[in-house]
């Protein structure tokens, strides 16, 4: 009965492309490269693959496997290997919330930047006109005014996103055939244009040049280990809402092995497209060294991309209108994904609609989205993602390979993939789940908690901190156990 | 480019196309091509 109520993915290549498109977002472009560069160059892909083998693989099929096997989004997943775990679920898909919250901010600057590149109108400054464009503050004790341009993006962004999301997957899985492939044409464009400018080959040396010794560096496997964890969309209840689509007769570890893959090869060509643009910048500007020009994340994309653009003989800016559509079409299923996960766990709980539920979490998500677009935005947005980005989808994947592991038993998992999938799981899976991706999830998580405790987070005030860092966790695990007691439509009928 | 940087090149797309192509075929030819 359950598979007959349960909509469904159109197909298995959309539900592929839909988990690839979760996987594969903005820290693709803007992240991956610059983390390569930074930890040993070429040599990183060496802890880079044998984290995606013991920490993200193992960890995407446990997701996308109970997701497939409870038919449920993660709450519910949770609920059904005991009551008591419900919050377990419901703090993976807070998370989720309060990362997209953030998240769509980003996109709208996204949108923001390709109008702006129509004039190219950073001219020679771009930092200037990113801090002017955010209006930032000088911390984040000030507050700031509210930016109306990035707020009406938001508003843009989270229409697109309901429209997406409110008829539920049969839609999202015709509408990733757009927003997951045209990006990927959009990065062969990019990547083209930066490999025929003067200096892109240097730039590529730099980005892949292995230096060996950097492997015995503890810190480069740990930035391998984070840079997979934060890069598969797991840890977030999205893998398991996606999963739980899928009729019973599905093939899950291929499909998990598929986009694990799809999103380390984006990650990898992504590099092509941004260190050809910083050999270009290098040339232009000999006095320029590399170390000062690798950014990641916003910095890459808002200062120094846009800095290069304008410094391009030709086509400056189109390239610029690609790049920041590239990005924005990036992230947008990754957005929608992340709220998909908060929808399903809301429509299994509760009887309400599709429809109402997403208009529901679209709308209260721009409300709340509106604090990152003040001139302290840029602040709150870097804490946020601290706690939420980090140590929540840490914390999430490690109660999760625990629960599995050690409570439900790894072994019934295991029977379950290998029930339907061409792939068979040998019993190593079950260790992996109880023993080697929780150690492998300690990894970078520990590090940066014993900084975190000797030193402020980035040098933010501890109030900050207090609030939008340690005061989030708390707080949405706090909310989690809140919204696991609150009973079920047809629980409190009886 | 230098010799490393090359090989770089090389064995990471071998790995992450070659990696792909192999699973992706055997999803096609596999008995649960496709999901119904």
């Amino acid at each position: 009965m359950l598979e007959e109520a349960r909509e469904r993915w159109p197909g298995r290549a959309s539900f592929i492309l839909a988990a690839v498109g979760s996987a594969v977002g903005l820290g693709n472009a803007w992240r991956f490269p610059y983390v390569c560069y930074a930890n040993g160059g070429g040599a990183f892909l060496i802890p880079y693959f044998i984290g995606l083998f013991v920490l993200g693989i193992p960890w995407l099929a446990m997701e996308l496997g109970m997701g497939h096997m409870m038919q449920k989004g993660a709450p519910q997943t949770f609920a059904s290997m005991g009551k008591k775990w419900e919050w377990a679920g419901w703090w993976q898909v807070l998370m989720a919330f309060m990362l997209v919250i953030y998240y769509v901010v980003i996109m709208s600057w996204c949108l923001g930047y390709m109008v702006h590149s129509a004039t190219l109108s950073w001219g020679s400054d771009a930092t200037g006109f990113f801090h002017d464009f955010i209006g930032k503050t000088g911390g984040v004790e000030v507050t700031g005014a509210l930016q109306w341009p990035i707020l009406i993006g938001l508003l843009i962004c989270w229409v697109a996103i309901f429209f997406i999301l409110h008829r539920g997957v049969r839609r999202v899985g015709k509408v990733v055939w757009f927003t997951v492939l045209l990006p990927w044409a959009l990065l062969v464009i990019l990547v083209i244009r930066g490999l025929t400018l003067d200096g892109a080959l240097d730039g590529l040396n730099w980005y892949l040049e292995p230096n060996l010794a950097a492997l015995l560096k503890p810190n480069v496997w740990v930035a391998a280990f984070g840079q997979i964890a934060f890069s598969l969309s797991v840890g977030q209840g999205v893998m398991i809402a996606y999963a739980s689509y899928l009729p019973k007769k599905s093939d899950v570890t291929n499909n998990c092995v598929i986009t694990s893959l799809a999103d380390a090869a984006t990650a990898f060509f992504a590099g092509f497209a941004v260190f050809s643009i910083l050999g270009f910048m290098i040339f232009q500007n000999p006095g320029l060294e590399i170390g000062e020009l690798s950014e990641s994340s916003i910095g890459l994309a808002f200062t120094t991309y846009p800095t290069a653009i304008s410094q391009m003989p030709t086509g400056g800016q189109i390239i610029g209108i690609i790049f920041f559509l590239c990005l924005w079409t990036l992230g947008i299923d990754s957005a929608f994904s992340l709220a998909e996960s908060f929808i399903t766990a809301i429509t299994d709980k509760w009887e309400i609609s599709k429809d109402r539920a997403t208009a529901l979490v679209c709308s209260f998500a721009f409300l709340a989205g509106a604090i990152f677009t003040t001139g302290a935005g840029i602040y709150w947005l870097d804490i946020v993602d601290h706690a939420v980005g980090f140590y929540g989808l840490l914390l999430c994947g490690l109660t999760m390979c625990l629960v599995v592991g050690w409570v439900f038993g790894a072994d019934k998992l295991r029977c379950h993939l290998n029930e339907a999938s061409d792939i068979k799981l040998g019993k190593w899976f079950n260790w992996f789940i109880k023993v080697v991706t929780p150690l492998a999830i300690m990894i970078p998580l520990v590090p940066a908690l014993i900084n975190n405790i000797r030193t402020p987070y980035n040098g933010h005030p501890q109030w900050a901190l207090l609030i939008g860092l340690w005061g989030a966790l708390v707080g949405t695990l706090v909310l989690a156990f809140v919204l696991a007691h609150i009973k079920e439509k047809e629980e409190a009928a009886k | 480019m230098s010799a490393g940087a090359i090989a770089v090149l090389i064995i990471g797309w071998a790995i992450l196309i070659g990696g792909l192509a192999y699973f992706i075929w055997r999803a096609i030819k596999g008995k649960n091509k496709w999901m119904d």
